[in-house]
């Protein structure tokens, strides 16, 4: 794109010193990063414009062109280092932020070519004369006016910012001298007037106006009457009731100014300053618009114009048009969509919804189990086998060993990890709207539960009944000639829930299984209809079922304000037992952790105990009234060094006892254990297992979501 | 439960809801048509849930309206419909609402509830906030609020017929619903909703001026203020300032308090304890307020 090369602004923005590399004064003083301001920044911005926008920094801190602002992006230099004091620097930014937020709460975007201007005799055409293509904005139709439409742009922007300034300044007294300040520094910062072509001068003159420049210019006198004309043409711009129709209006005036002056350097005349205050010579405008032809300057080939720009304001960019990517756009609107195309690769710096769950938990607390646990070298482990856990996220549990009868030391290997999010929650929403036939049960019964909270609390100085055998005795008490109690109501007071609550999923191969599908017939209750497709497929397996109850428990826990952990494990032999998390105890349900869901799949074995032993570490940290854990599982505990060494028959007795050893320890620390299975087989050995213990054997899988919901309710309401 | 129904008013009862009456006009600027609904509403007896944000003036609303009526029916001399006003809150039971027995002397004496004393009294009984109440205590309004017009007691066994000039009158902010506060369909269904919102700039500007005792420019200053705020509130605050608490801020500034400081206290302390959130709400006040 020839002509809007902008010679002087990577040197204005030199000047205004973002590069750490060169220049003391940078060394002296650091500046204001973009990064430490964006937030407080961010919600400035939100609060005076009403919208949304990301603050993102430059690419570039010397080339403010390469992306322009969009209406949900706003470009800043990623440091700003103009002033000594850190205060005026975050100011800098603020004024930055107030001049763009003026132009939606001042109305740039709401240009309405058919609307007069209140301090300028109409320029334009009636909007009935002209042709408009579908889909244009009234900025788009104005724009066409001129032959030199990027020039055009330009002026009418210069325009819009100096209306916007002074209309900013008076609505935010508080911030006028910061923004004072700023003006006074783009306008130290602008290019000498002596370097010029003749036409830039005149529009570099435009431009030192709009910042409040008073001084008279030095300029050829070539130049004396349109700078006159042009100050003229501007003044009522900061009229209290300009609107953006004056800017359009003024900038056809500009523009006239600025295309009739040559580009091209000669002498033309000795420069002197002008004298402001004498009128020009009144100037008939133009009266044809369309701008027939462009008019044809010498030197305007070879030598573009150029304005260099305010480093705090911004550029129009593609915001002018509707985006609907209807009716043409001139080659400038075409490069700047391009350009902002491509800032979607930039690296977001602070994205609203980025970056908040994903905070690195702090490492866990040593406890008894752990993996500091040595003996030292000269010590032989009193047992052969033992594990030692050498990383932060894998811990060492002992083993019951029911032959012996006694522990063994160090003898299991949980590594712990984050399942990794999958590109969305849609497997999340899917399964909410698959089962919406259940969801307002379960809301229902959630809510009751919430409600349940209340208990009769008896002989209360106030109440809302009286609480009949306290009111008897106080009138005993008082016939006897005693002093009676006061406390002689009773009242339903609430009992705020406590309750933590840790699920733990078999992950093992074996909950790859399909499942048969529901019978209609047997139980209508069922949300899902026989040969529905679900997340893309018609046949469920297991471990289907069980990621779909963990959906219907978190939207229903999220609603009744419940800590819960969600916990799948498996593994392949005692050196490896896989821990793996969805959701932590404290960790919020963002649409992160919803989206872990989608890659829970089948793995490994089932050694239930050390799995089991690392839930309880996790509850043991939670202070709640209640903790609960609920294990979910599909068969009994199997691993492939699981007692086997007690011969091939023990191994199932030995993994049965060890879990059933886990689950005592869990009732020790005053956790809760229950045992879910969807084992049909399930009573043979949860009899063994869970002796004392509540669980549950479901017969039929497909009864997983709504029954644990149920079970949920019993086990944490009473 | 006995089949008598008693006729009321008794002379006590009208005694006791004479205390209720709103003594001068209160200042109010309607920002639509809630007047005239509301005034039709009370020819027919309907009654009127009101909707909208904390400090938008629903509790105003409702106090100029009992002023209204009163003037309406009685003319100067009697005064304003009175108005019994119940700010409900979690641990209001329905005992609270209808009365209670309490021992004395050599026995128990009932005491009628607030919403029992302007049944039989009449006038507007205002529920203020009534989604704050639990929803087994909302329900004793049912058989209050359609054509029945009765208030059962069930601890005397008694059915209380509702004075002809009652009339039950709700607010509730949509704002901060959460899953268990929300308004049973039952509930709901027994009004007529009438949706208020913040004024509009220049409306509230002078509500401002003329309550805070302001100067022009400040009041539009915090009209001002209070519009751009409002914008966080879909994502960051739970609701945007009222303009309670914008004349709050402008009453500060007319006792001396400078104004930054003073909005800092009435406004940015009241929306947000998150410090960044607070930071970027002063950014504003010192933008608006030098």
């Amino acid at each position: 794109m020839r002509g809007y090369v902008t010679p002087g602004a990577r040197e204005a923005l030199r000047k205004l010193g973002a590069d750490s590399t060169r220049g003391d004064a940078d060394h002296r003083h650091p500046g204001q990063t973009l990064e430490g301001a964006a937030g407080v920044l961010g919600l400035y911005y939100r609060a005076l414009s009403g919208r949304n926008a990301a603050l993102l920094p430059f690419g570039d801190n010397h080339d403010p062109q390469q992306y322009p602002d969009t209406h949900t992006t706003i470009r800043l230099p990623d440091r700003m280092a103009r002033f000594p004091r850190a205060a005026a620097n975050f100011g800098w930014y603020k004024v930055a932020l107030t001049h763009r937020a003026a132009h939606y709460e001042g109305g740039t975007f709401d240009f309405q070519f058919d609307r007069e201007a209140p301090n300028f005799s109409r320029l334009r055409p009636a909007l009935a004369a002209i042709a408009r293509y579908e889909h244009e904005s009234d900025l788009e139709t104005f724009f066409r006016l001129f032959a030199q439409r990027e020039l055009a742009i330009e002026l009418f922007m210069i325009c819009e910012d100096m209306r916007l300034d002074a209309w900013a300044k008076r609505r935010y007294a508080g911030l006028r001298q910061t923004f004072e300040r700023v003006e006074r520094a783009a306008l130290h910062d602008r290019p000498p007037l002596a370097t010029l072509r003749p036409r830039d001068a005149l529009a570099e003159t435009m431009v030192r106006s709009s910042l409040g420049a008073v001084d008279a210019p030095v300029l050829p006198s070539l130049l004396h009457d349109p700078v006159r004309r042009m100050r003229a043409a501007l003044a009522p711009l900061r009229d209290k009731g300009a609107t953006v129709e004056d800017s359009a209006e003024a900038a056809m005036r500009a523009y006239c100014l600025v295309v009739r002056t040559p580009n091209l350097a000669a002498d033309y005349g000795t420069p002197a300053a002008i004298a402001i205050e004498v009128p020009a010579p009144p100037l008939a405008w133009p009266a044809i618009w369309p701008e027939p032809e462009r008019t044809h300057l010498e030197g305007d080939e070879v030598l573009a114009s150029s304005i260099a720009p305010v480093a705090y304001r911004d550029r129009l960019g593609s915001r002018y048009t509707f985006y609907r990517g209807a009716g043409p756009l001139d080659s400038q609107a075409i490069y700047r969509f391009t350009a902002s195309a491509g800032t979607t690769s930039a690296p977001p710096m602070r994205g609203s919804d980025a970056g908040e769950d994903e905070r690195p938990l702090p490492p866990p607390e040593p406890m008894e189990h752990d993996h500091h646990d040595h003996f030292g070298a000269d010590l032989e482990p009193h047992q052969a086998g033992e594990l030692h856990s050498h990383e932060v996220s894998s811990f060492v549990y002992p083993e019951w060993d029911h032959v012996k009868g006694a522990y063994r030391r160090n003898w299991c290997m949980v590594r712990e990890s984050r399942i990794d999010s999958g590109s969305s929650a849609r497997y999340f929403d899917e399964t909410l709207q698959a089962y919406a036939t259940l969801v307002p049960e379960i809301r229902r019964q959630i809510e009751r539960l919430s409600r349940d909270g209340l208990r009769k609390v008896r002989r209360l100085a106030h109440g809302d009944d009286l609480d009949l055998d306290a009111a008897i005795e106080a009138l005993v008490d008082r016939r006897a000639g005693l002093s009676p109690s006061e406390d002689v109501y009773v009242a339903r007071q609430k009992v705020a829930r406590d309750v933590a609550v840790a699920f733990l999923v078999d992950m093992s191969f074996s909950t790859a299984e399909h499942v048969e599908p529901p019978d209609a017939r047997r139980n209508e209750a069922l949300p899902l209809r026989t040969g529905r497709v679900i997340h893309g497929r018609t046949y469920r397996t297991i471990i289907d079922l069980e990621k779909e109850t963990m959906v219907l428990l978190m939207s229903a826990l999220e609603r009744l304000g419940d800590t819960y952990g969600i916990y799948c494990f498996s593994g392949t032999g005692r050196g490896d037992v896989r821990f793996l998390v969805v959701k932590e105890l404290d960790e919020r349900l963002s649409d992160r952790v919803a989206a872990r869901l989608e890659n829970v799949k089948p793995l490994n074995t089932t050694r239930m105990g050390p799995a089991i032993r690392h839930a309880l570490r996790k509850l043991r940290g939670q202070e709640a009234r209640t903790k609960l854990l609920v294990l979910i599982s599909d068969g009994r505990p199997f691993d492939l060094d699981y007692g086997q060494e007690y011969g091939d028959n023990a191994e199932v007795e030995y993994a049965i006892r060890d879990t059933r050893e886990a689950l005592d320890e869990a009732r020790q620390a005053g956790i809760a254990p229950f045992v879910l299975t969807v084992d049909a087989q399930g009573n043979d050995y949860l009899r063994t297992m869970c002796e004392g213990i509540d669980y549950e054997v479901l017969d039929d899988v497909n009864q997983l979501p709504s029954r644990l919901l149920t079970l949920y309710r019993t086990l944490t309401g009473g | 439960m006995t089949d008598a129904v008693t006729m009321l008013p008794s002379h006590a009862a009208t005694q006791a809801i004479e205390a209720y009456r709103v003594a001068e006009e209160p200042f109010y600027l309607p920002i639509g048509d809630e007047i005239p609904l509301f005034e039709a509403a009370w020819r027919e007896r309907i009654p009127v849930l009101l909707k909208g944000p904390t400090g938008c003036g629903k509790t105003r609303f409702v106090e100029y309206m009992s002023w209204r009526l009163g003037h309406e029916r009685h003319g100067e001399d009697r005064g304003a419909m009175p108005l019994v006003t119940i700010s409900c809150h979690e641990d209001l039971t329905a005992t609270d609402l209808v009365g209670r027995y309490l021992l004395s002397g050599n026995g128990t004496e009932w005491i009628d509830g607030p919403l029992t004393r302007a049944v039989k009294g009449g006038g507007l009984c205002y529920l203020d906030e009534v989604v704050e109440a639990r929803k087994d205590t909302i329900v004793v309004i049912h058989s209050l609020t359609d054509h029945r017009r009765l208030l059962p007691i069930e601890k005397k066994g008694e059915l209380i017929r509702a004075h002809p000039d009652f009339l039950l009158v709700v607010s509730y902010n949509p704002g901060y619903q959460s899953t268990i506060k929300d308004l049973k369909h039952s509930t709901r269904q027994r009004f007529l909703s009438i949706e208020f919102d913040y004024p509009a700039q220049t409306l509230e500007q002078r509500i401002i001026a003329r309550e805070a005792g302001v100067a022009s420019p400040t009041a539009d200053a915090l009209a001002l203020l209070g519009m751009q705020i409002r914008h966080l509130d879909a994502q960051n605050l739970l609701e945007g300032p009222g303009t309670r608490l914008l004349i709050y801020a402008g009453r500060m500034i007319t006792q001396g308090v400078a104004p930054r400081r003073a909005c800092d206290v009435a406004i940015v302390q009241a929306m947000t304890d998150d410090p960044l959130l607070a930071k970027g709400i002063r950014q504003v006040v010192e933008a608006v307020f030098p």
